[in-house]
């Protein structure tokens, strides 16, 4: 099977933007930055794959007409908040059985003018006609951990302060500044413990990627190396039933065994992680389900540096979703440009010195009964 | 004259529950399903196990009504209308070995991890006139001063 390249990215900065700035102009933005970036032209793309939750019907055909690539294949791929990343493991399994050589893949969301006070499963499914809304489950999540693990509040409030600090150096973070400890534990609840700066904003954005295989990468006229996508996993969650372990993170388990096998790789290699921190403890416990810090360590290990920039394991580099913004579909493919612009040097001064392996991982939705929707794990190597 | 009147006086519509199959009105119960295989028990019902897989039916019968909170958090912002702040929480039946997510109606700085609560049901919606109900938990009488965790 072809093994896929990503021969360039690109990306608007994440934000609030007016009403002037569309979902069509985020996606376009960020599609033209990758084409660029890659030194391709409209003739060299063969297929569009497009992310997006909130778009609407067909809005990757939108995308695609004002790009000029009408007439192409276009799909749109929906996995709630793993969207993005869904779209770019259709693009790989393409890539893979040698259906096309390049593909532009897309990212993208405008959810300021249609999301209010947080995003919810559907009206239909049974937790939400209990009032369940993301931040509970991640606050029910929080308190348990605490108790389970003796962990404090302060160390799963430490991920917004690194991953804040971390995208002061991202020129296409939503947030670029710091905040401090005290701010995010005197910040206005939304679930207890949680409060709005243990939370992801609601962000409009775009990512983008043009993924080639090697004969793909020649035809563009790249001669020297580009990342390679080694894998990419999917898994959907699992009824739970008797009164289990509620931070077991079994469905992040088995979205990294899956691409760890299928990547062929120690999960020990991996040098960095562009993780889905749509809240801070999420960081913490997807972490621990990666089997990449020990079971009840990830407070401990955010609060002495081990996943902050410099330490064992850096975690977010980019800023996260918590920092750098969570435009739902757009999330999996910023993760991608993160990867590549580490992987080929070009991260700055958030750099991860020598980074040759990193993971992303996304989580989307939830189904009640469930540990989770779906996950996507990513694994790309220098 | 009197009979006429009387028989013009409406009778109050019987309330519905949110969703068929839930639960029981009268004692009011959750119903689950307990697998005919592994005797796993599910809440809501469902027709296979989710544990083993054995297909169904399975049958179907009323939980126990009391539990003990396994973790709850107090929600301050919602969207959809919904009037803050309330407190949501998993709440375990201990002998049937089920967790339910449901809101718990206790005042937000009396709950706490290991209170002994019990369900009751409740309109949650009106829909010309007919009451919707829900099911919530409440705590139970001196629960709050006993089996507190932390």
């Amino acid at each position: 099977m072809n093994p896929m390249h990503v021969a360039g990215v690109g990306m608007v900065r994440f934000g609030k933007f007016d009403a002037t700035v569309t979902f069509e102009k985020l996606a376009v933005g960020a599609a033209k930055a990758a084409l660029r970036d890659a030194g391709a032209a409209r003739s060299h793309i063969e297929a569009v794959y497009v992310g997006h939750v909130f778009g609407g019907p067909v809005a990757g055909q939108r995308v695609a007409t004002e790009l000029g690539l009408a007439g192409l294949p276009v799909s749109n791929h929906e996995n709630f908040c793993a969207s993005g990343a869904t779209a770019l493991r259709e693009a790989w399994m393409a890539i893979r059985a040698g259906m096309y050589d390049v593909i532009l893949v897309i990212g993208a969301e405008k959810m300021t003018d249609r999301v209010k006070g947080g995003v919810t499963p559907d009206p239909s499914d049974l937790d939400a006609m209990q009032g369940f809304v993301m931040t509970a489950g991640h606050a029910l999540s929080a308190r348990r951990y605490m108790l389970d693990h003796d962990a404090t509040r302060e160390q799963i409030a430490m991920v917004a302060v690194k991953n804040h600090r971390h995208s002061q150096n991202n020129p296409y973070a939503h947030y670029q500044t710091e905040v401090s400890l005290e701010q995010v534990l005197a910040a206005r609840l939304i679930a207890d413990p949680l409060g709005v700066l243990d939370c992801s904003p609601i962000s409009d954005g775009a990512a983008a990627a043009v993924v080639c295989s090697p004969a793909g990468l020649k035809r563009l006229g790249i001669g020297s190396r580009r990342p390679q996508v080694l894998g990419i996993g999917l898994v959907s969650g699992t009824l739970r039933t008797g009164l289990y372990d509620l931070n077991e993170e079994d469905v992040s388990r088995r979205a990294g065994e899956q691409v760890y096998a299928m990547a062929n790789i120690d999960p020990h290699d991996i040098d960095f992680v562009e993780m889905h921190d749509c809240f801070t403890i999420a960081e913490i416990v997807r972490m621990e389900g990666l089997g990449l810090i020990p079971r009840g360590e990830g407070g401990r290990w955010t609060e002495i540096g081990h996943t902050s920039l410099g330490g064992k394991l850096p975690v977010n580099p980019s800023g996260g979703l918590l920092s750098r913004g969570h435009p739902v579909g757009a999330t999996g493919m910023a993760q991608l440009c993160e990867m590549y612009w580490q992987l080929t040097d070009q991260a700055g001064k958030r750099q991860v010195d020598g980074a040759k392996l990193a993971l992303s991982y996304c989580k989307g939705g939830t189904v009640s009964g469930t540990d989770g929707a779906s996950v996507t794990t990513v694994v790309v190597a220098r | 004259m009197n009979a006429n009147v009387q028989s013009s006086i409406p009778k109050p519509p019987d309330p519905r529950p949110i969703r068929d199959g839930l639960f029981l009105m009268d004692p009011p119960s959750l119903l689950g399903s307990t697998c005919t295989a592994c005797g796993t028990t599910t809440f809501p019902t469902r027709e296979f196990c989710p544990a083993c897989f054995t297909d169904g039916p399975h049958p179907v019968r009323a939980l126990e009504r009391s539990g003990s909170v396994f973790s709850y958090t107090v929600v301050h912002q919602a969207p959809g209308g919904r009037r803050t702040p309330y407190v949501l929480g998993y709440v375990d039946l201990e002998l049937d070995r089920v967790r339910v997510l449901a809101q718990i109606d206790i005042a937000p700085d009396q709950i706490r991890i290991g209170a002994r609560v019990s369900l009751v049901l409740r309109e949650a919606d009106n829909v010309e006139g007919i009451p919707i109900l829900n099911y919530a938990f409440v705590p139970d009488s001196n629960s709050l001063y006993s089996e507190v965790l932390k």
